[in-house]
């Protein structure tokens, strides 16, 4: 998987910690994303960084701006390994 | 709408003996018998509710089965002690007894409970800045202060029997703390906690002041001898046992009206979604 692609399951991951298979279900409702949860395989599609801005904005309609705080903070390691310009908004 | 009957039927029943509850009659003691029922539904709907949101494995699903249980000590203790009232007809109800397993029980779990709902709302993002760190420190000292003021100050111990000792203690205090846990993750989350979630959070921790509110008032009145089964402690305590369980529904609703926006065309489904229990 490619960084983007694993960003993606690491919000997944970290979300579903905390409410189960509805962070999965919540994911899937982003139409560039691909996901096969069983095998922890996600794909995207179309500009990445809109996909993960989306899933972002999914989590967010259930708990508000934190879930904003918490998706970053899962994936604050990989952000460091991106370009200013490659990170997605809501995660900047 | 049936937990909602319940309570009214409840309520409507405290009502009809308040004239004569001094008197300690049939109806008050059923009445102190029964009004845990409240409790148990409560449990029983956040047990389901903990399932749907992935039992223990997640945490929330922890923080509901840990409600769950604590409503069930609750009840638990309740049955206890209308079996030494009522059953044995004992003259005094021992103390520490085993409804004080369940009792302080039900404190130790809502302890737990508040602590795992600390991480759903998020209160360490929030507690990066340092107002809240304040009111993270200060909220829980100005509770158990005042609890250990109001309730065990000039209190008489008796070492002799240490494990009356330490629940003369751990009562108030155990209370003081889940509750300030509580409060502190409303405080210190509250412009940061939002969505459909918030709703059943705020819940929760409405419950739990009210059941804080009539554990306070028990202990207090007890203390001093003027606790009177069937008066307005144990109006309280039925009010406070109907708002947990109208929490625990509304995490249940939360999760129905979600699964409700699957629809089959959802371009990661290759069968129809889960339908609402």
């Amino acid at each position: 998987m490619d960084i983007y692609a694993k960003i993606v399951a690491k919000i997944i991951e970290q979300q579903e910690s905390i409410i189960g298979p509805v962070a999965i279900e919540q994911a899937k409702r982003v139409a560039q994303l691909k996901i096969d949860w069983p095998q922890h395989k996600v794909d995207l599609s179309g500009d990445p960084q809109t996909a993960i801005d989306q899933l972002v904005e999914q989590y967010k309609e259930l708990f508000g701006q934190i879930a904003v705080e918490t998706c970053r903070d899962a994936v604050q390691t990989m952000l460091a390994s991106l370009p200013k310009e490659q990170i997605p908004s809501t995660l900047k | 709408m049936f937990v909602a009957l319940v309570l009214l039927g409840f309520f409507g029943w405290w009502i009809s003996f308040q004239s004569i509850v001094e008197d300690q009659g049939t109806s008050v003691q059923w009445f102190g018998g029964t009004y845990g029922i409240m409790a148990l539904i409560g449990a029983i709907i956040g047990f389901f509710a903990a399932k749907k949101w992935g039992g223990y494995k997640t945490v929330l699903g922890k923080a509901l089965i840990l409600f769950s249980l604590g409503l069930l000590a609750q009840e638990a203790g309740q049955l206890i002690y209308t079996y030494y009232v009522y059953g044995v007809k004992v003259d005094e109800i021992p103390y520490p007894s085993w409804g004080d397993v369940a009792y302080f029980g039900s404190v130790l779990l809502y302890i737990c409970a508040a602590a795992l709902l600390t991480k759903v709302t998020g209160i360490k993002f929030s507690l990066k800045r340092v107002k809240y760190k304040a009111v993270a420190l200060l909220v829980p000292l100005a509770l158990l202060a005042t609890s250990y003021i109001v309730l065990l100050h000039n209190h008489e111990y008796d070492f002799s029997k240490p494990v009356t000792v330490f629940l003369d203690f751990g009562y108030p205090m155990g209370q003081a703390i889940y509750i300030s846990i509580a409060i502190t993750a409303y405080l210190v989350s509250r412009k940061l906690l939002g969505g459909v979630m918030k709703s059943g959070i705020v819940l929760v921790i409405l419950a739990l002041f009210i059941q804080y509110i009539s554990d306070f008032s028990f202990i207090y009145q007890n203390s001093r001898g003027a606790y009177i089964p069937g008066k307005f402690v144990d109006l309280i305590y039925l009010i406070s046992y109907f708002a947990m369980t109208v929490a625990m529904i509304k995490f249940h609703t939360i999760y129905n009206s979600l699964n409700s926006k699957t629809d089959t065309s959802n371009p990661n489904d290759t069968k129809a979604g889960d339908t609402a229990a």
